[in-house]
């Protein structure tokens, strides 16, 4: 029973303490191709501890929906770390069928951060919540149909198997070309769902430009901290799946592994921070064709793992 | 190999097979997948069309359309398991449709009963004319709130047991590989759009009616809500929540009937293992409600942290970006709201936007106006109902109106009874 | 060694994707000289088995699908003064959705062709994937060199099914296949130039008028 206890505390803490690195690589790495020093790795930190400091200020439109909704978003999306699995064995909740807990889980993130955004009354954040509720529309099928890939490449259908222990065999198989596809289009994917270039760009905060940020813009003090938090914590786990699907090492050690897992993250960071800065921000118009475009590759993949090899 | 108990012969409704269900899978196959393609279309276009709407009982009717889908998708996967001779998958698809014609009972019901409410109060169903109306009438946009969630199927609410169901089927059927994998990665597929359009519908029914400020100011007399109208909801809603919180007694409710419907038995081991997962499912959720209340309780520590008796928020206008006269018609509407999906779908859709577009300096007014029609009352139903009209007018000549005539009526059909029974004889 | 053919077929269908997306005719003729190098690739592991056959198939393939029927598009191209991107008649998100399914549809399909025991049997729903994504782009596109374009890329599927076919093709039609190609990439070439001059555009869909 304890045990349990220290593998869920801990695999909780592991998350809460690395998400904001990434988003301080991320900064860094985009001002160092810009030519500046950049903002300390360690910024995010201080910032959110100054948010946390912080009173809120609420509109006098909003309700408790207003208040709520950043404490669910935190919520769902911590639960939702617990099914991805960081170490080479199991997520504390791991099961057959977890990975629809896992969408679904962002999907409860998702209809309380637009929730909340709709109870401003303002017509920032309805421009900012009628994209994400469009957007994740197109994205939802890419992630279930990467997932089926996997799930296909390595014969179960529970995250922490697919992701580490199933995968090991699959790659040197005839599945491999499948897996590349799946990395394409879960890169794709990930830049969409964590509000990154070239989908939303998280550094300016005009309205016409912005999904996440937008979203967000009426809260305040702690909200506003949890809510930067959940988005680490989701570049966290969607990274962390990244991760796993490019080297799934099963290590025979806890340490090992993890700083292994610590290096891929960083690197994934850094690719980030790479993609933002040299591309623009693609039209708005254009977002669907982008989601598309990682559906049909994640499609093709799934239907590699379906056609019989020689 | 666990150790196996069989607990009855394998019977279907065309008799008793023992182990030959490889010549059956094949006839079997076209009509399921016809099915199950038909159903996903089914599903998609229903809630399209629900996004369309702006009159909140319509919108919820849709809803139900795309419901339906889901059940049949779940009745497919269940007949793609029996022909396939896997009977977890068949018991789990029907368990995971049987669950979710419960539970759209419970949530529709509980949306029904608060958009009547709302009708009640407000005196209108246009949803483009209401807004705010979470401040009036609390306990009936929370009703909504979570009736919206258990649709959409979020955790963790029952609508999300009854879809976790369904998709456990269709992963049995994908590891199958061949058709049935291709048939079920389809289902899924549509499964998760349907998903996350419905989600996009909710968020725009429950935001545009409840939240924000009134967009137009019409009377909302909330006191005629009665304590009649407010005792059902809540009892829907705690219902919701309470089938969510315990998914494995949801599925051992539907168990047996599901067994009967797909007519095999299942191995015990695999019923334990069905069980795990779901023991699994269930400790994800409270994991969940546990987090939840831990954060807001964090938060409250925060809050007070800060400082005691001054702990009560400020309160201020929303910001603006510096306008000096912020209106409720600066709100998104409805139609806005959903006009990026609304427009990648126009061709299923077809959206109409009357435009006067500002001529000229100083241009004298201006005007836009989107709305999209009911494809379905328009092209389908509409001419249908006046087809059947024309052609009930035209035997309308039947009713007289005079007694002589009826009764000639009467006396023709005896007569002609008479004379069948004695040709016959 | 012996995967890469296996390589090169799953990239030509990424190129093929890639072609029902996009409008940029230089990138197009682009993507059909890196198809003409994939193709070239793909009886590679047998040239260096020591097939002579194979081995002038593999540099004549490359030579004329990869370097010159693209220069000469090419040219074609630059003497026209136009916009350079063919505006699809369906869109692109529409346009791509579709041409999915039937892509999934005829690789399903190709899968059963019957094909020679050492090769791939990728081959077959590749080759016909091909075919089907040329008819599709030439259906949806408006300008006449983007139907030569499609033109082409159906060319490039007939040669793949080609490749795996059971017996083998004859050595002297695969060379005279090649040299067709040359001829009608020179003919095209001269054709466009001459319909640029008559009718200051190419826009087949404006050629209705044309019809008595």
């Amino acid at each position: 029973m304890s045990g349990a206890i220290i593998h869920w505390a801990g695999h909780l803490a592991l998350v809460l303490v690395a998400s904001p690195l990434l988003f301080g690589i991320i900064s860094r790495t985009k001002a160092r191709v810009a030519g500046r020093t950049g903002p300390p790795l360690f910024q995010p930190y201080f910032d959110l501890i100054k948010l946390f400091r912080k009173g809120a200020v609420y509109s006098r439109t909003t309700t408790g929906v207003f208040r709520a909704g950043p404490v669910v978003a935190f919520a769902a999306i911590l639960s939702s770390a617990l099914i991805v699995p960081f170490h080479g064995g199991r997520a504390p909740l791991s099961f057959q069928g977890d990975l629809v807990l896992f969408a679904y889980f962002l999907g409860l993130a998702r209809f309380f951060m637009i929730v909340a955004a709709l109870d401003t009354g303002s017509a920032f954040e309805g421009m900012g919540a009628s994209r994400e509720a469009s957007f994740s529309c197109l994205a939802e099928p890419a992630v279930f149909l990467s997932f089926i890939a996997l799930a296909r490449a390595s014969g179960s259908f529970s995250m922490s198997e697919f992701l580490s222990v199933g995968l090991i065999q699959a790659w040197p198989s005839a599945a491999g070309p499948a897996l590349v596809l799946v990395v394409a289009s879960f890169v794709l994917v990930l830049l969409a769902e964590n509000a990154r270039i070239p989908v939303d760009d998280p550094a300016t905060h005009l309205e016409l430009t912005m999904i996440h940020e937008v979203m967000v813009l009426d809260h305040s003090g702690p909200d506003f901290g949890f809510l930067q938090y959940a988005a680490a914590a989701k570049l966290l786990v969607f990274g962390a799946i990244l991760v796993h699907i490019v080297h799934p090492v099963r290590s025979a050690g806890f340490l090992p592994f993890l700083a292994a897992m610590g290096l891929g993250l960083a690197l994934v960071a850094i690719l980030i921070g790479l993609i933002e800065s040299s591309m623009a921000r693609l039209r708005l118009a254009r977002v669907p064709q982008y989601l598309v475009a990682a559906n049909v590759l994640s499609g093709f993949a799934v239907l590699l793992t379906l056609a019989p090899h020689s | 190999m666990t150790s196996v108990t069989f607990r009855a012969p394998w019977t279907i409704p065309f008799g008793e097979f023992h182990l030959h269900f490889d010549a059956l899978s094949a006839a079997f196959l076209i009509p399921i997948v016809f099915l199950s393609t038909l159903c996903a279309v089914y599903g998609v276009l229903g809630v399209l069309f629900a996004l369309a709407q702006h009159d909140l009982k319509r919108l919820l009717a849709y809803h139900s359309v795309e419901n339906i889908g889901i059940i049949a998708l779940g009745m497919g996967a269940g007949l793609l398991g029996m022909s396939y001779s896997s009977p977890v998958a068949a018991v789990l698809g029907f368990a995971g449709s049987l669950l979710h014609v419960f539970n759209h009972a419970v949530f529709k019901g509980l949306l029904f009963l608060c958009a009547g409410s709302v009708q009640h109060a407000a005196g209108t169903r246009d949803i483009e004319k209401l807004g705010g109306l979470l401040k009036t009438m609390p306990s009936t946009g929370l009703s909504f709130l979570t009736g919206s969630a258990a649709i959409t199927g979020l955790p963790p609410l029952n609508g999300f047991i009854s879809e976790w169901l369904i998709y456990a089927a269709l992963f049995k059927l994908t590891l199958m590989g061949g058709a049935a994998g291709g048939v079920a990665i389809l289902s899924i597929v549509s499964l998760a759009l349907i998903g996350t359009l419905a989600l996009a519908c909710f968020t725009k029914a429950f935001g545009v009616v409840f939240l924000g400020e009134p967009r137009v100011a019409i009377p909302t007399d909330s006191h005629v809500i009665s304590g009649w109208m407010l005792w059902p909801m809540a009892m829907l809603s705690l219902l919701c929540l309470a089938i969510g919180a315990v998914p494995m007694a949801a599925f051992q409710f539907e168990l047996s009937a599901a067994m009967q419907v797909a007519g095999a038995p299942v191995l015990s081991g695999e019923i334990d293992s069905v069980m795990s997962a779901l023991s699994g499912l269930t400790a994800g959720i409270w994991t969940l409600i546990g987090l939840g209340m831990i954060v807001w309780i964090l938060r409250a520590a925060l809050a007070a942290a800060r400082g005691g008796a001054a702990a009560a928020p400020d309160r201020t206008v929303t910001w603006d970006c510096g306008y000096a006269h912020p209106t409720p018609r600066m709100q998104y509407t409805a139609s806005s709201f959903v006009q990026p999906l609304t427009s990648l779908f126009q061709m299923i859709l077809r959206p109409k936007v009357h435009q006067r577009p500002p001529v000229g300096y100083f241009a004298p007014g201006a005007s836009f106006e989107s709305h999209t029609p009911d494809l379905a009352a328009d092209r389908i139903f509409g001419p249908l109902f006046t087809w059947v009209t024309r052609l009930s007018t035209r035997v309308l000549w039947i009713q007289q109106g005079r007694i002589q005539a009826y009764l000639l009526y009467l006396f023709a059909a005896l007569t002609a009874l008479l004379a069948w029974h004695l040709s016959r004889v | 060694m012996s995967d890469l053919p296996h390589t090169c077929l799953l990239l030509i269908v990424l190129c093929n994707f890639y072609v029902l997306s996009t409008g940029r005719l230089a990138n197009l003729i682009r993507i059909l000289s890196v198809e003409g190098v994939l193709l070239s690739l793909i009886p590679l592991p047998a040239a260096l088995a020591g097939s002579a056959h194979a081995a002038i198939l593999v540099a004549g393939t490359l030579a004329v699908k990869g370097v010159i029927m693209p220069a000469l598009l090419m040219r074609a191209l630059r003497s026209i003064d136009e916009p350079l991107d063919s505006r699809p008649i369906v869109g692109a998100v529409y346009s791509l959705i579709p041409g999915f399914f039937i892509l999934a549809a005829a690789f399903v399909a190709g899968l059963h062709i019957p094909l020679g025991d050492a090769f791939d049997p990728l081959i077959g729903g590749v080759g016909l994937a091909t075919l089907v994504t040329s008819m599709l782009y030439m259906v949806n596109s408006r300008k006449a060199i983007s139907q030569v374009i499609g033109f082409f890329i159906m060319e490039n599927g007939i040669l793949i099914l080609a490749v795996g076919i059971r017996h083998g093709l004859p050595f002297v039609i695969e060379i005279a296949i090649l040299f067709d190609l040359l001829l009608a990439a020179m003919i095209f070439g001269g054709f466009i130039r001459r319909m640029h001059e008559v009718f200051t555009h190419t826009d087949t869909s404006r050629m209705r008028k044309l019809k008595g």
